[in-house]
């Protein structure tokens, strides 16, 4: 799956999208309330392509890559691609305060996505 | 598939030879100009594909001196018996790559290369006579086609069931060295890892096309056509030939020019640009482990 917002095209490989990535959630978090959801949350900023990963909105900070079979979180070591971490949608980048970082252009409909 | 090559083949063949079928054992003006058009096409043939990016079939001679077309890994679009073909099979698309199944699905394929492999077509040939001289198969020419309004579904045209002869080999290439692991000939491994669970459910994103997003490299043909044309980028990358190399951190990034075409550009803007062709590969590796690899 592609990232819903991304802000910017990935500057390392040329083809990845730099998706807000929210991490740190507790699964199924649906049903938990909205403001403990985001009590240990933390954004990354990941290319969904070759997983560069900034911890800030900003592609011209410096970047880490996650180890290429166990990738996790440089945060709270969590699986990158585990149940604690996902896509971000609106609310989590709020969440985050990265909103004005997102690039529109870039924004992913998961409806609407194919492969 | 190899119907349609076959009948690309021979209608081919009559056309340059006449209805008779036999074009060259007389001496007559038009067998001349039959020749004479054979040898023009035989010399622009090369040019062409060259300037073009087509891959217009070579001509040769066989074993009784008759001038045949020649096999090849071409995805002549204007095929018209692979667009027949096209739509014999839309059922698979490859959901998995979007799923969190996606190691499973390497699971599955690993424990039995001769069946059920989505997107496999257990074709049946040794390991490098497949990597050396690729089969396409129709289905290339219908995903390049997605140009002109066919969805971007993969589809595999292919029988699940059909033994292989690369009974050892994932997609008639890649060697299971034990744990999801999978080497290739020139060395590049496949292992787990990326949001799919495995880089060869990564790659699989790039088998089609997907239009929701803003730019997506798609290879063209199946993984297994993929994955030659990645080994042979890394070939290339390995000799420094017509690439550009850059390390960060432990990770290497290559884009190779392939000097041909190799899939085309998809997304959005891909659809905004009538999909226009791609000839690079773009490599991302990970010492020798493959972390992504797309067209562009
Ligand atoms: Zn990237
Ligand atoms: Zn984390």
């Amino acid at each position: 799956m592609s990232p819903k917002h991304s802000i910017d095209f990935c500057p390392i490989c040329g083809g990845g999208l730099c998706g807000v990535r929210i991490c740190g959630i507790q699964p199924q978090s649906e049903n938990v309330a909205v403001q403990n959801q985001y009590d240990t949350a933390h954004g990354l900023i990941v290319c969904d392509e070759c997983e560069a990963i900034w911890l800030e909105p900003d592609v011209s900070t410096d970047h880490v890559y996650p180890d290429c079979e166990n990738a996790a979180c440089p945060i709270c070591n969590a699986s990158l691609w585990g149940e604690n971490s996902r896509w971000a949608n609106a609310d989590d980048i709020e969440a985050l305060g990265w909103t004005a970082a997102i690039n529109h252009d870039l924004d992913i409909n998961p409806d609407q996505e194919i492969a | 598939m190899s119907d349609s090559e076959n009948q690309q083949s021979s209608g081919f063949q009559s056309s340059g030879s006449g209805r008779g079928k036999k074009p060259f054992g007389r001496r007559s003006a038009g067998g001349i100009a039959i020749v004479v058009l054979l040898a023009a096409y035989g010399f622009a043939q090369p040019k062409l594909n060259e300037r073009f990016g087509w891959n217009l079939p070579g001509l040769k001679q066989d074993r009784g001196g008759q001038v045949v077309v020649e096999k090849s890994d071409h995805r002549n679009a204007s095929d018209k018996s692979s667009e027949n073909t096209k739509s014999t099979d839309l059922k698979y698309q490859p959901k998995s790559s979007q799923s969190t199944s996606g190691s499973s699905s390497v699971d599955k394929q690993s424990g039995n290369s001769a069946s059920s492999r989505p997107g496999d077509s257990a074709k049946a040939s040794g390991p490098l006579a497949s990597r050396m001289s690729p089969k396409k198969s129709s289905a290339d020419t219908s995903k390049n086609n997605s140009t002109r309004g066919s969805p971007p579904a993969k589809q595999s045209a292919k029988p699940s069931n059909t033994p292989s002869a690369d009974n050892d080999l994932l997609y008639g290439l890649l060697r299971d060295t034990g744990n999801k692991r999978y080497v290739s000939p020139s060395g590049l491994m496949y292992t787990p890892g990326s949001a799919e669970g495995h880089r060869l459910e990564h790659l699989r994103r790039h088998i089609v096309d997907n239009k929701s997003r803003p730019v997506h490299g798609v290879f063209d043909g199946e993984m297994e056509d993929a994955l030659k044309v990645i080994d042979m980028a890394y070939e290339r990358a390995k000799k420094n030939q017509k690439t550009t190399k850059s390390v960060d951190k432990g990770m290497t990034v290559y884009t190779v020019d392939m000097g041909k075409r190799i899939g085309f550009v998809g997304g959005q803007k891909g659809q905004r640009n009538r999909n226009q062709m791609a000839r690079r590969v773009k490599l991302v590796l990970s010492g020798n482990r493959v972390i992504t690899a797309f067209p562009l």
